[in-house]
């Protein structure tokens, strides 16, 4: 389903009025009545898949709770138990539930990759062995790469005693499957919402403005800025052959500019929908673009996808056993300082290497994780060599003008990664790249070339002005202003100008102004 | 307190572990510094500072850092 249909307005609407009306206790099933109507109207017979995974949450869940319990009650019995023995009880609890954790992590995982990597494992066993076995060309259940990350998260958190059992099956599905999340995330943490599922809320005009506010914004991101500059995106990189040097690098700022508005803008209407309904979704960009390096802009950009490998991938491995066997061995080889990284280094690449992975099966995608692993290590260890040229040139660092450098910095960084990542192929961004560097076509800038990329003279104007409200806005926040609460304590006239401007500028520019046809979601396809 | 300080100090020079009571929350330390943090207190004081003891709440300040180093020396 587009959340930028009729429709889905109309569902939310229907939704809002059934769940306010309904008797508060139970309010949770409507939302789960919802989001299956949803599961079921976008994906029909795949909420098998999603039944599966929700079900061996549930059981894992039940066994790891009935172990710690077990653990527990043979603390009590033991009575006065020595530390040793007291310490053996404990890993043993520790391993146990490791073991039904992983067991989950496991079948889900498997579930995930047969989805999304069947034809890649195909494609390759025919170039190897010379077969001829045909794809199978699996449709991917709606959501499936983001609740599965999530459904891992609740029984490894289990294991932590970072969050409570769920001895409802259903209201444990709900916090699976609530209906706007599911569609393209964020990636939610058990103990941050379940509860907020679960609880009735009232009716709060206030919370309801806000969200349809939040929604609004979500809508011209997406129909006005991300369905209008896809059209040069699409158009340099679907046909680059023809295109050389500077045409790729407007290319690459307008993909960039694209799945920014895209992917946020997603997330406004998911987040506004919940808001409306009383819950609050985990942030999951935070203006990334305002970044000064590569390791800030992936703490501000899909905030919750980096926050899932942190705690799940990158702490573990970091800090288990192995990590510290091999700091040793490496201190002794390479000197106290690089060797004590190259454990941590190791396991970030690992994190990055997963993280492509995870957008997409193919080598560019896995490209696309290593170059961030790679820019971030490098970020990292040449920071003396930074901070030399820094004090050998005198070179000021609080002031504007740096800040500005750092920022378009790293913007050129991303836009290397974005280049990768939309190519057709590791080759074609390979000849990009040449290109960009080699041909020096700079005129193509005035010789109105830029207006035959997809969108005429009007159709750029009304895009830069588009973006040039985006800034201003994501400026403002950035200086800590909160848009909605200033809006609110406007006069009526300039408030209810603002909002209906914005709906009027939606409709106009977004969905009836241009011959563009709706596009879904980026990130709805992972 | 101040054998942790001095610890804390060699690993990030530029923060000022006395003042700061956000260390987590604020974005002052990374990732990458608290793994740091924690593999030398793991080998400083022979604790075994596990991944589920990496909750902002241990590392936040120095004294809930020391806190920790406290439970895990002994339990």
């Amino acid at each position: 389903m587009n959340i930028v249909s009729l429709f889905y307005l109309a569902f939310v609407v229907a939704v809002a009025l059934v769940y306010f009306i309904a008797p508060r206790r139970i309010r949770w099933g409507i939302l789960l009545g919802a989001s299956l109507v949803i599961y079921l109207y976008c994906g029909r017979r795949m909420i098998v898949w999603l039944l599966l995974t929700s079900l061996s949450i549930y059981v894992g869940g039940l066994l790891i709770d009935r172990r710690q319990k077990r653990y527990l009650g043979q603390l009590e019995a033991g009575g006065e138990l020595d530390k040793n023995s007291k310490r053996a009880l404990k890993k043993k609890n520790e391993r146990d539930k490791r073991c039904y954790a992983a067991l989950v992590a496991a079948v889900n995982i498997a579930i995930w990759v047969t989805f999304k990597f069947a034809d890649v494992f195909i494609e390759t066993l025919n170039r190897c062995f010379s077969a001829d076995l045909s794809f199978v060309h699996m449709a991917l259940p709606l959501g499936i790469s983001f609740y599965t990350l999530q459904a891992i998260s609740y029984v490894i958190d289990l294991t932590r005693g970072k969050c409570e059992v769920q001895t409802n099956y259903f209201k444990l599905l709900l916090w699976l499957c609530f209906f706007p999340q599911i569609l393209q995330g964020p990636i939610c943490r058990y103990r941050e919402t379940a509860h907020q599922l679960y609880e009735p809320h009232d009716f709060d005009y206030r919370r309801v403005k806000f969200g349809m506010q939040r929604m609004l914004w979500g809508f011209f991101k997406k129909l006005v800025i991300a369905d209008r500059v896809v059209s040069v995106s699409d158009k340099v990189f679907g046909y680059s052959a023809k295109y050389q040097g500077v045409i790729f690098i407007i290319g690459a700022l307008a993909y960039t500019i694209q799945i920014y508005a895209d992917f946020s803008g997603g997330m406004d209407i998911i987040s506004g929908t919940a808001e409306i309904l009383g819950i609050t979704m985990p942030l999951n960009f935070e203006r990334p673009y305002f970044s000064r390096s590569i390791a800030e802009y992936w703490r501000r950009w899909h905030i919750t996808l980096g926050t899932w490998f942190r705690d799940y991938v990158f702490y573990p491995l970091s800090i288990s056993r192995a990590s510290q066997v091999l700091s040793k061995h490496c201190r002794k080889l390479f000197g106290p300082g690089i060797g004590k990284m190259i454990p941590t280094y190791l396991a970030m690449v690992l994190v990055w290497l997963l993280n492509g992975i995870w957008h997409g099966a193919g080598a560019q995608f896995v490209v696309f994780g290593m170059y961030q692993g790679i820019l971030i290590v490098l970020g990292m260890q040449l920071e003396p060599v930074f901070q030399w040229i820094i004090d050998r040139f005198r070179i000021r660092t609080d002031c504007f003008s740096w800040r500005l450098w750092q920022r378009v910095r790293t913007l050129a960084l991303i836009m290397g990664g974005r280049i990768i990542f939309k190519a057709k192929g590791l080759s074609e961004a390979g000849r990009i790249f040449r290109s960009i560097f080699t041909t020096h076509n700079w005129w193509a800038l005035t010789d109105g070339t830029i207006f035959k990329l997809g969108l005429d003279a009007w159709e750029l104007f009304v895009l830069f002005v588009a973006v040039l409200v985006l800034l201003t806005v994501s400026i403002l926040q950035e200086k800590g202003v909160h848009i909605r609460e200033t809006i609110e304590r406007q006069n009526l006239l300039f408030r209810w100008g603002l909002v209906i401007g914005a709906v009027v500028a939606v409709v106009l520019f977004g969905v009836y102004g241009i011959n563009l046809d709706l596009t879904g979601f980026v990130y709805a396809g992972f | 307190m101040d054998e942790l300080l001095s610890i804390l100090k060699g690993i990030c020079p530029k923060v000022d572990f006395v003042n700061e009571k956000k260390l987590i929350d604020d974005g002052i330390l990374d990732s990458f510094d608290i793994i740091s943090i924690v593999n030398e207190l793991n080998e400083h004081y022979d604790i075994e500072i596990d991944v589920d003891d990496l909750e902002p709440d241990n590392f936040n300040t120095v004294e809930a850092m020391l806190e920790l180093i406290e439970k895990l020396r002994n339990e």
